[in-house]
């Protein structure tokens, strides 16, 4: 179920209603988990097996590690949880694009060819998987103990606001928030029961505005012109790929950054506290900042599960180095089966390399000029040149288009005239891309989500009108997916 | 302070819908800046009138061709070509007002398989619950949320001066405005390779095909306004459909199964009449240029037939 349908605000207002009435903490933890359950069935139909597959696989297993005192033994169910889940994921996948590599080979040494399964990717499987991949990790680690009750742990594995597309929440910070002790919202009750309270439900329908205004009126209004240059960029002058490189950055985050917001928002609504995904990071000043501030529970996730366990950079910087730029592809692989998100991944990695280089090599006196004012929006700038450039493969399959777009996004062209003639084919988009700019630039110093959430209620009346107002009048009439729903 | 929540958003929620609604139903007809127009005109005229009513499969049909076959047998019919391009049955129930108010004589009323193509999980075996919502949205939309998105665009770009009248239409022809590459023939082999490389289509069943639930509907007001009409299917390509699974293919005859039964009118396939012949300018689209003449003067003789009848 898409979050920017009708047919979401209907469930979520029937979950709110259902929840608010019936009062018991069981019955909603039951009702929440079916609801998860019918919100993932909606658009995934038989698919929805795959996820109680894995939830059932992690909840015993996870408990049979943490009840087991043989260390071997442990390793072995830890194998088989990895086994499983990243079997899953494999499979469902990659199984396509391992047979069209197969093939290639296959072809040169005169084999013949395999047909393609052509299976249907299971929506948010990377997300689930890596979730439930955390939690029997970190039972193994001993950093968790196994959840209790099936419900509770089925639960956490498919909360519907954060089910399809993250954040990556892990099981230490979601299982504990089924069970606090009520403090502030009822004294008679000793367990957590889910209440809607005012303060809750005002920031979190503030986040849920802001995030369909960023994904409906910004994003899908942008992408028409990133489709019309990046969709076939041969022979657009290097002003206007940059601004189609600049279109799908600001595409992709309000995007991703807008199902992020809607997810935390309607979680917070009942109650749960979902971590940042996002940290404004079109202000990052270097890659490793960048990756602080982007996608933050994936990059934690591949740095605390995949980063440290190979070493990280307690070893030789040498072994860092290979570390880092395994992880990023690894990162770029996860977003999809083709070997342009590889190439994002290695540009990234090369990225976060050079820098550390830079750092190990150039001793700090010297780059005391990045940390001035002006130094700060210089390295702001070459940061996001650079993100923007990896942002081009990101988007582009083809080969060859890739390399012309980072070709004309690298080395000048001077052409102004033919992108004079691109900026009039797509005014409406540029004039989304320029407002949403300025709002960045405001949103850096200013907590936009808190000076809303404290509006008085008349006005902050206003801002929901004038939100929706926005959204439906420049609705284009297709629900478009969001993009990491893909991955 | 929970209840201020609520009825603030209440109030929001409904001032913006109502405002939007509002909104895109008084500005409509800028989707088509000629709609209005044409009606108005139109209504007023007591010719006898054909209607060819579709998408750009009846585009490229050449409403003043036509006329010459009627006419030598009904001099007094004028036909008119009321295509419009990506238009679907659900769609165009919305504008069957005006059509009505033209009086026709008859509509010759062309679909496709694309007519009847939506966005749809071929291998579900499980119940799919968004059909259920979605043709119940359907049923009960008080307008159809085509593309708000233009009209609100077409707005503004009329409130700054700027015209949305298209060029090259036709004054019989008044939705559909012509361009030169409608008449560039392209290579059989290129063909195969454009129909290969295309999306391919999705019918959704009888039970759950919208466009077929606005059709039916369709029929049904024009024969309660006695119209006669006529239903033909468009010509295609043979690698176009080729490029179509039979599941597909299966679930687009019984849909016509359905409207035969549920309708009283001829229906008329000219479907595989021209599919290997060099007429085709896409896939899915004859030329409308002289290559073009015999999908006119068939489509010509369907309504002489009509009219006899």
């Amino acid at each position: 179920m898409l979050f920017n349908t009708i047919e979401f605000i209907l469930f979520f207002i029937t979950v709110l209603v259902s929840i608010e009435f019936v009062r018991n903490r069981k019955f909603q933890h039951l009702f929440l988990l079916l609801g998860s359950y019918f919100f993932f069935y909606f658009s995934s139909n038989y698919l929805i097996t795959l996820l109680i597959f894995s939830t059932l696989l992690d909840f015993y297993v996870g408990k049979a590690i943490w009840n087991s005192n043989n260390q071997k033994y442990k390793k072995l169910l830890l194998c088989i949880s990895l086994g499983g889940n990243l079997g899953l994921l494999g499979f469902f996948k990659y199984v396509d694009f391992g047979i069209e590599q197969f093939n290639f080979i296959g072809s040169m040494l005169g084999y013949d060819s395999i047909p393609f399964l052509n299976i249907a990717l299971p929506i948010g499987i990377s997300f689930y998987t890596f979730q439930t991949i955390s939690y029997t990790v970190d039972i193994y680690r001993g950093h968790l103990k196994p959840s209790k009750s099936l419900t509770e742990f089925a639960l956490f594995v498919s909360f519907f606001p954060q089910l399809v597309a993250g954040p990556i929440v892990r099981a230490k910070d979601f299982l504990p928030q089924l069970r606090e002790k009520m403090t502030s919202f009822n004294k008679n009750i000793k367990l957590r029961q889910i209440v809607l309270n005012p303060i809750n439900l005002k920031i979190g329908i503030t986040l849920m505005a802001l995030g369909f205004l960023k994904k409906v009126f910004f994003a899908d209004n942008i992408s028409p012109l990133v489709n019309n240059i990046l969709g076939n960029p041969i022979g657009y002058d290097s002003l206007s790929i940059m601004l189609g490189a600049l279109g799908y950055g600001i595409k992709i985050y309000g995007d991703f950054s807008g199902y992020s917001d809607i997810a935390i928002g309607a979680a917070l609504i009942l109650g749960f506290k979902l971590p940042m995904n996002f940290n404004k990071p079109y202000f990052a000043t270097s890659p490793s900042d960048f990756w602080k501030r982007w996608h933050i529970s994936l990059s934690s996730w591949l740095k605390d599960y995949l980063y440290i366990p190979l070493g990280g950079n307690k070893k030789s910087r040498h072994r860092t180095y290979a570390n880092l730029l395994t992880v990023m592809i690894l990162g770029g692989l996860w977003h999809g089966s083709s070997f342009n998100f590889i190439i994002w991944g290695a540009l990234h990695g090369s990225y976060l390399v050079i820098h550390k280089l830079i750092n190990d090599r150039i001793p700090d006196v010297k780059l005391s000029f990045f940390k001035t004012k002006f130094g700060k929006i210089i390295a702001i700038l070459i940061t996001q040149y650079f993100v923007f450039l990896a942002w081009i493969p990101f988007r582009i399959q083809n080969p060859d288009m890739i390399l012309y777009a980072m070709e004309k996004y690298l080395f000048f062209d001077f052409q102004v005239q033919q992108f004079q003639t691109t900026l009039s084919e797509n005014l409406f988009s540029t004039v989304l891309i320029i407002l949403f700019i300025i709002l960045n630039f405001i949103s850096y110093k200013k907590n936009i989500l808190e000076k809303i959430s404290n509006l008085r209620i008349f006005y902050w009346m206003l801002f929901l009108s004038g939100v929706m107002i926005l959204i439906l009048f420049f609705f284009d009439g297709n629900s478009e997916d969001f993009i990491y729903f893909k991955f | 302070m929970k209840k201020y929540i609520l009825l603030s958003i209440i109030i929001a929620f409904g001032f913006s819908f109502s405002l939007f609604l509002f909104f895109q139903q008084a500005n409509w007809d800028t989707l088509n800046p000629n709609t209005q127009t044409f009606y108005l005109q139109n209504s007023q005229e007591n010719d006898s009138k054909i209607l060819l009513i579709g998408s750009s499969h009846i585009g490229m049909l050449n409403a003043t061709s036509i006329e010459l076959v009627i006419n030598k047998k009904y001099p007094d019919y004028s036909v008119y070509n009321l295509a419009i391009s990506s238009d679907k049955p659900s769609k165009r129930i919305h504008e069957l007002e005006q059509i009505i108010s033209l009086n026709p004589k008859l509509i010759i009323y062309g679909v496709g398989y694309r007519d009847f193509s939506n966005e749809q999980f071929d291998s579900n075996f499980l119940p799919d619950p968004k059909y259920f919502i979605g043709n119940y949205f359907f049923e009960n939309s008080p307008i159809f949320l085509d593309n708000p998105k233009l009209i609100t665009l077409n707005v503004i770009k009329n409130t700054l001066g700027y015209q949305n009248i298209p060029e090259n239409l036709e004054k019989n022809t008044p939705f559909f405005p012509y361009k030169e590459e409608y008449s560039n023939i392209i290579d059989l082999n290129e063909l195969e390779k454009k129909a290969n490389s295309g999306k391919s289509i999705k019918i959704s069943s009888i039970k759950e095909n919208k466009d077929l639930i606005a059709l039916n509907k369709i029929f049904s007001i024009l024969n309660e306004n006695n119209i006669e009409n006529v239903l033909l299917l468009t010509p295609h390509n043979s690698h176009f459909v080729n490029s179509i699974s039979e599941n597909n293919k299966e679930n687009f005859s019984k849909i016509i199964d359905d409207i035969s039964l549920n309708n009283s009118f001829p229906i008329n396939s000219l479907m595989k009449n021209y599919s290997n012949s060099n007429i085709w300018i896409s896939e899915n689209h004859i030329s409308h240029g002289v290559d073009g003449i015999q999908y006119n003067n068939d489509v010509g003789q369907i309504i002489l037939l009509a009219l006899e009848k």
